[in-house]
């Protein structure tokens, strides 16, 4: 039987016995899928960074259509979302996140191509050099509102009303923002500034949005955060890692930076190895 | 299994979990305990036993060893001022094996995967700091794997131990990306070691 053929991004792979990986891939035909690479890992591992998460592949699947495992043929690697030293730890924290969160948000055996440009549109911008915590907001809003868990920013959850310029209420009981009649809401609000940004989200590609402000961008991170948990009942693992590395990372520019000289008197190459 | 008496069903089982271990093999090495002269077994019983009882880690490296401070860290002809960071113990095998690196190392067990929800915490990032903060290093090479993982870890330490008034370098990613370098050959790590480049 030919192998069923498709474009696929790798959201994740997991070692399978000595010398190979179960790799989850999001294709553009079949959703999200399974597929048992043989021969990944070891001394000869013949993807090599294909299997990396967001490598953007060709993949050819054998096994029956709608197969819960599939055997992973060809994996040709279109593009890396990751090139070995071409980017820093907030990309490489990122991408795991969009990684995760894809992942989450894709049902097995169901294309959506809606989502598989979203992501591809995303791999697009980190390349781009678009901020990855702009670029989080952005993939978060696109697959809660895809899943039908964004909120109306027009019209009243709980009224026929339109919503009045300015902030944004939310009201938990509602599960969307309300009007003024239909208050006092539960909370959060966002603010109108944080409001026109995600409109702006909803109106451009990823790479045109642009960086949210400091403060805009917090409430909506835990504002997402708040309806990605509710509807997966759970919390994404590399929310609380993503967490700590921030903070690891904060803990260390509170001490003072190295001034020219000293940095100057620190030897500078040696290739010889002591 | 349901032919078998439990004692031997359960170690066909346990025999199982071992990796490059499939159901025939497991059956065999089974099979030649039981014919095996009583002392035989016994003492691979007692071999496995004291594995995880008489193997600690290292306080200094965190590599696996049977003392207090492993044998490279008590070596006083090695280096102190060259630390050669790795992600598991067998990585600093793979390392030694090159023979060109006379200097320390340290061991994370393991590399930053949010994926798999391990974050700083679990790893030993803060023994170290604490060797650096303690002076005489001088070099810090971050021989972590060239896989998401093992580049977001090198990073992120890049990060904490710039401050530190340290020199950090990066293996050379002539190891292809994606790769273990459980798998690595002498010749390839000699040449990443070689080729390290300033983070
Ligand atoms: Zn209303
Ligand atoms: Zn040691």
């Amino acid at each position: 039987m030919p192998p069923i053929s498709s474009d696929a991004l790798v959201l994740r792979s997991y070692k399978l016995g000595e010398t190979s990986k179960v790799v989850v891939l999001l294709t553009r035909e079949r959703g999200k899928v399974r597929a048992v690479a043989k021969g990944a890992r070891g001394r000869r591992n013949r993807y090599h960074s294909a299997l990396e998460p967001l490598s953007e592949v060709r993949v050819g699947l054998y096994g029956r259509q709608g197969a819960e495992l599939y055997r992973l043929g060809e994996c040709e690697l279109l593009r890396s979302a990751f090139p070995a030293g071409a980017r820093g730890l907030d990309e490489a924290m990122a991408l795991s996140y969009f990684a995760e969160l894809l992942d989450a948000f894709s049902l097995e055996g169901e294309a959506e191509d809606a989502v598989y440009r979203l992501a591809l549109a995303i791999v697009a911008a980190v390349e781009e050099g678009s901020p990855v915590t702009a670029l989080a907001r952005y993939l978060e809003a696109w697959l809660l509102r895809l899943n039908g868990l964004y909120p109306s920013l027009d019209r009243c959850a709980s009224c026929p009303r339109g919503l009045p310029a300015g902030s944004l209420e939310y009201h938990a009981g509602a599960h969307g923002f309300v009007c003024s009649e239909c208050g006092p809401a539960s909370g959060p609000a966002l603010t109108a500034g944080t409001g026109s940004y995600l409109r702006r989200i909803f109106g451009h590609a990823p790479s045109a949005v642009g960086a949210a402000g400091e403060d805009e961008s917090a409430s909506l991170e835990s504002f997402h955060r708040d309806l990605i948990r509710r509807h997966l009942e759970r919390d994404l693992r590399s929310h609380r890692v993503l967490r700590d590395v921030a903070r690891g990372v904060r803990g260390v520019q509170g001490t003072p930076q190295l001034d020219e000289r000293e940095r100057d008197s620190l030897p500078r190459e040696r290739k010889t190895l002591p | 299994m349901a032919d078998y008496p439990a004692p031997l069903a359960r170690l066909v089982d346990e025999l199982r979990r071992l990796p490059g271990v499939g159901p025939k093999s497991a059956q065999r090495i089974a099979f030649h305990l039981l014919k095996a002269p009583k002392e035989e077994a016994e003492r691979l019983a007692e071999a496995v036993g004291q594995l995880q009882q008489a193997l600690r880690l290292c306080s200094v490296c965190n590599a696996v060893t049977d003392r207090e401070v492993c044998a490279t860290c008590s070596d006083a002809s090695r280096v102190d001022r060259v630390i050669c960071v790795v992600e598991e113990p067998h990585n600093l095998l793979a390392v030694e094996r090159t023979r060109d690196f006379k200097g320390r190392y340290h061991v994370l067990h393991g590399a930053l995967s949010p994926l798999q929800g391990i974050g700083p915490d679990e790893l030993k990032v803060q023994g170290l700091l604490d060797r650096v903060r303690g002076g005489g290093v001088e070099e810090v090479i971050l021989a972590t794997s060239p896989t998401v993982e093992g580049e977001a870890t090198a990073a992120y330490l890049a990060r904490l131990l710039k401050p530190l008034a340290v020199r950090v370098t990066r293996i050379a990613m002539g190891v292809p990306v994606g790769s273990d370098l459980e798998w690595a050959d002498e010749v390839t790590m000699a040449k990443a070691l070689e080729g390290r480049r300033e983070y």
